[in-house]
């Protein structure tokens, strides 16, 4: 059955179509708010909090064809609210105040390793994250991120933007102080 | 440690390297939830901005709902008020401005309080679709009294959905059953299926796409109910399953189908149509009032196009009223929603993806088990123009 016909019987309350449309989207779901939290178990409350909404929601959702959209926007917040939840119950390392964000993508050519990624992609906003793992995981074009967050193409274009900055600037800021000691969320 | 320059590179191969499957308690505690969860069906249901409008649109779709409730709001509580006073003559009231076309009322036959030509009404067992659909002296049918079990029948055509409203607390499962033979007389029937299984079979039509199953608390009665609808002749199978959690004896069950007793969660009357640009649709009716004896889609283009949002109301006879709107092709599942008096009728229209909008008209014919005439008759579309 055709993603489009699945979403047709789940939203009249098709109970195995549901099912269906659950596997079908659960891992690339799963896979987009695991990289925004960092965390199995706040990827897993982000999944199943979406996937609820999903079935409560879906009779209003008007055109079948923007499922896909619709749920990359549902996981994308689920995921920042999630990473938003634990960094206020953990110890987090932000980026110091003298960060410097204004380096040129020229000027920053430095040895990164998984390990630096790890610890700078961290340190940035949720929502800084959720427009990177967009943009570099899930193949999104700007306007399809500005789509999918329900905000102007400009804007995405800069937020964009500055959390690539931000990353840059985290990691440059990580490897200033010496690596692998914070206390990361 | 790798050499990468390239920030943008290695944050893509990074990201790539993270696990890629999701673990299955999210999915199960998902799958439960829409389990334990059922949907309704009614006008009520799809009411509500659409999640991924646009933010220009999303302000319009908002103010939608809101209005489309306040009218059947305000039409429940009129209808209240005319109910208390049911001795006093029925007021005559203006047509809404949207209605466009208001025959002069010399022309119309009076308003009685009385029905002096009201159909028979009777429950009766049906034993081919073609049949006229017959409708009960039963009040109009509510919500259900506990959540329904929607099941998806796998038929040929149009999806339809059964919503299984079990009062005896017993059933554990209920799916879609296999075809029956269109040609049986014995319908509805109930057939063994197991200790604790039914079957459940009748035969309905092409355009009739929603039904109530309910289950009695006793489980020796069940009652389908089904929208009116004049379609095809050719029958339309419908078979549903049911699982108890104890022994039941299929011998002992007496199934009855009851049509157009619809009026809140489930349609009174459907009609399959077609459009000014010819694209096919599924109009439903939901008339608690129990005023409607039939609704028939009729060609759009003989009364005249009457514009994108607009209302256009033609006296056809003493009791049939003719009602063309001007939507869009998208919506392809209009609603009319009555009111208890009867008098007041909403035209729910889906402001379905802008980008798809292409106007057209369609047209129904109501008619009405006794006079009714245009004048009387207030008809709203809050969704002019979406």
């Amino acid at each position: 059955m055709e993603p489009r016909e699945l979403v047709q019987r789940a939203a009249r309350g098709d109970h195995e179509a549901f099912d269906a449309l659950v596997k079908l989207a659960s891992n690339r779901l799963y896979a987009i708010a695991y990289r925004i939290v960092r965390d199995q178990h706040l990827a897993e409350d982000a999944l199943q909090q979406t996937l609820i909404t999903v079935w409560n929601e879906l009779p209003r959702l008007r055109d079948p064809d923007r499922f896909d959209a619709w749920t990359y926007r549902l996981i994308a917040r689920a995921a920042i609210a999630e990473a938003r939840r634990a960094r206020r119950n953990d110890t987090v390392d932000l980026l110091p105040d003298d960060a410097d964000l204004s380096r040129s993508p020229d000027a920053y050519r430095a040895v990164i390793d998984r390990d630096e990624l790890d610890r700078g992609f961290r340190r940035i906003s949720p929502e800084q994250r959720a427009v990177l793992v967009l943009q570099h995981f899930g193949g999104l074009s700007q306007a399809e991120i500005a789509d999918v967050l329900g905000i102007p193409i400009g804007t995405a274009g800069s937020r964009i933007h500055y959390a690539a900055r931000a990353l840059r600037a985290a990691i440059e800021a990580d490897s200033r102080q010496g690596t692998g000691q914070e206390s990361i969320a | 440690m790798s050499n990468l320059d390239d920030l943008d590179r290695a944050l893509a191969d990074w990201l790539a390297e993270g696990p890629s499957t999701a673990p299955e308690a999210p999915l199960i505690a998902a799958m439960g939830h829409a389990r334990t969860t059922p949907r309704r069906f009614g006008p009520v249901a799809r009411l509500g901005p659409d999640p991924m409008a646009s933010r220009r649109a999303s302000g319009v779709v908002r103010l939608v709902p809101l209005f489309a409730v306040g009218i059947l709001v305000t039409g429940a509580v009129t209808a209240a008020v005319i109910g208390s006073r049911s001795s006093e003559p029925l007021p005559i009231a203006s047509p809404t401005p949207s209605s466009s076309a208001s025959p002069s009322p010399s022309e119309s036959p009076p308003i009685s309080s009385s029905s002096p030509e009201e159909t028979p009404r009777e429950s009766v067992p049906v034993s081919t679709p073609s049949a006229l659909p017959r409708i009960t002296d039963l009040p109009a049918l509510g919500a259900p009294a506990v959540p329904p079990v929607r099941v998806v029948l796998a038929a040929c055509c149009n999806e339809p959905v059964v919503d299984v409203v079990d009062l005896s607390g017993q059933l554990v499962r209920a799916t879609s059953g296999p075809a029956v033979d269109a040609t049986a007389t014995d319908l509805p029937r109930v057939v063994d299926g197991g200790p604790r299984t039914i079957r459940l079979a009748w035969i309905g039509s092409p355009c009739d796409r929603f039904h109530r199953v309910t289950i009695e608390r006793a489980i020796t009665t069940i009652t389908i109910d089904s929208p009116g609808c004049f379609g095809d002749a050719i029958g339309a199978p419908r078979s549903v399953v049911l699982t108890f959690g104890k022994d039941v004896d299929a011998s002992r069950i007496e199934a009855s189908i009851v049509y157009a007793r619809g009026g809140v969660d489930l349609p009174s009357w459907t009609a399959d149509g077609g459009d000014s640009a010819s694209k096919p649709y599924h109009v439903a009716v939901f008339d608690p009032s129990q005023t409607v004896e039939s609704v028939e889609a009729v060609d759009p283009s003989e009364g005249g196009d009457p514009g994108t949002g607009q209302v256009d109301v033609a006296q056809v006879d003493a009791t049939t009223v003719r009602i063309a709107w001007g939507s869009f092709a998208c919506d392809v599942e209009p609603m009319i929603v009555g009111n208890a008096s009867g008098l007041d009728w909403t035209i729910v229209t889906d402001p379905c993806d802008p980008s798809k909008r292409e106007p057209v008209s369609r047209a129904v014919q109501i008619r009405f088990t006794g006079p009714r005439a245009v004048g009387d008759l207030r008809i709203g579309m809050p969704i002019p123009g979406g």
